[in-house]
């Protein structure tokens, strides 16, 4: 019904009630004037699918971008976390011991329910990370891992791991001399990372995106690993 | 029109009420695109821009192996062509397949945005000739369509090269295009959107196998309404 029919009062003396509802009465199929409001359609003004020039529109109507990107460097420091780095092989992972990544969270206010919700972040990562040879015993690899969460829901198909980039022959024990220092991370192991998802119907409100960091580093490094992020950058794309 | 004053100890007259709205429902039922103002609709007026949606998140293992010990290495990319990754011996990654449980998705004259984003892990490095190599396709109307930049290729180097003589690498990927159907005239169907990943050598084939494992990612596509 995109047309508005013709007022018919059964009362012979005006009722306000009765005629307001040919003006204001909210429908499924819109028949009174609200259909101003968004009941619409081409029938209405004639002009046939997709002819609507865009300057009608507000801006926004149709999507919603927010974008949150930095050029100085971030770092975060292994000291920062509560875990036990120091005992080969011990990983803890509870979310109270990671370190949130700031550069790359941020939140945006979403004004309405948008059909899809493009998220996502990318980066380029300078890290620390030693591969223990333990004077050839078996080997302890120390690396960064980066976790992703929208709308406080952890979104496991956008995790990255940034692995080893450096080697010692040494133990990563100190109660087992002697130390031999890993020197410096191989530049190419840098990752430059790109990560995006979609939610679908997501409520109007704000919408929160964060990347928190989590470290394996073992005693010898535990005190000046770090991970380091020149560049990066979040965004959302709310479309209606 | 307005509607008259009453006199004095009268009331307004209901078929002049009825006539002010007749006149003003002739001129919203026969609104024209010209007469709509700059700036006059808002989201409140407008149906969703996306006709459709869909996206995975996985994190299976999908294991690569390139294993030649008992004849031709099986995963194996021989070549960067199209034919290559339709008819050779690319793995279906099957843990990344959007299909709407089967059924497809009908689409009308739309443009389609794809991304896929995966984490390699285990990649072998060996001499640094290891390559691992992804494409996404689709099949629309039932014809499979491949090409060659929706794909990308890593390719490992040692993590620590005075350690580990395999050494194992770990890279992330990411992929994104646009599948143009605005030229069509009527619906189409997206059949599905599907992933396949091989590994290759290059310089001298002195091994018999290395592997590499697809562990997490997510596969996503939207189809906007057609623009003009």
């Amino acid at each position: 019904m995109p047309t508005l029919p013709v007022m018919v009062l059964a009362q012979p003396e005006l009722d306000a009630e009765e005629a307001y509802s040919f003006l204001w009465d909210p429908a499924t199929t819109p028949d009174s004037g609200e259909i101003l409001q968004g009941g619409l359609d081409s029938l209405n003004y004639g002009g046939g699918n997709n002819s609507i020039p865009a300057h009608a529109f507000q801006r926004g109507t149709f999507a919603r971008g927010w974008y949150q990107g930095f050029d100085r460097w971030e770092f975060q420091y292994a000291r920062q976390l509560d875990g036990d780095g120091a005992t080969p092989g011990a990983i803890a992972l509870s979310e109270g011991e990671r370190i949130v990544h700031a550069g790359l969270s941020g939140r945006f206010f979403l004004p309405w329910t948008a059909s899809v919700l493009v998220f996502g972040y990318q980066a380029f990562f300078r890290h620390d990370a030693t591969e223990w040879g333990n004077d050839d015993g078996a080997h302890n690899f120390e690396y960064w891992e980066l976790q992703a969460k929208i709308k406080n829901q952890v979104e496991q198909c956008l995790y990255v791991k940034l692995p080893h980039n450096r080697y010692s022959t040494g133990n990563p024990d100190p109660g087992v001399p002697p130390y031999v220092d890993p020197g410096h991370a191989e530049e190419q192991q840098w990752k430059w990372v790109h990560k995006q998802r979609i939610l679908k119907n997501v409520a109007a409100g704000y919408q929160q995106f964060e990347v928190s960091a989590w470290a394996r580093i073992m005693a010898p490094d535990a005190q000046k690993a770090k991970l380091l992020t020149p560049t990066g950058g979040i965004w959302m794309l709310a479309i209606r | 029109m307005p509607v008259p004053t009453p006199d004095s100890g009268t009331t307004v007259d209901v078929a002049d009420v009825v006539a002010q709205h007749t006149e003003l429902i002739g001129l919203v039922n026969a609104l024209a695109v010209g007469n709509i103002g700059r700036h006059a609709l808002g989201p409140q007026h407008v149906p969703s821009a996306v006709v459709g949606s869909d996206s995975i998140c996985s994190v299976t293992n999908e294991p690569l192996i390139w294993d030649r010990s008992g004849g031709p290495p099986s995963d194996e990319v021989v070549a960067e062509t199209t034919a290559d990754i339709s008819g050779g011996l690319w793995k279906i990654l099957n843990s990344y397949t959007l299909d709407n449980g089967g059924a497809g998705y009908t689409l009308p004259p739309c443009k389609v945005l794809v991304f896929f984003n995966c984490r390699v892990d285990n990649f072998e490095a060996h001499d640094r000739d290891n390559q691992l190599w992804v494409n996404v396709y689709h099949s629309e109307d039932t014809v499979e369509v491949y090409d060659l930049t929706h794909g990308g290729m890593i390719h490992p180097i040692e993590q620590s090269p005075s350690g580990d003589p395999v050494d194992i690498c770990e890279e992330p990927i990411a992929i994104s295009f646009i599948i143009d159907k605005t030229a069509n005239v009527g619906n189409w169907d997206l059949d599905f959107i599907k992933v396949k990943a091989g590994l290759a050598r290059g310089g001298s084939n002195v091994l018999n196998q290395f592997d590499a494992d697809i562990i997490a990612g997510s596969l996503t596509f939207i189809a906007f309404y057609k623009d003009e």
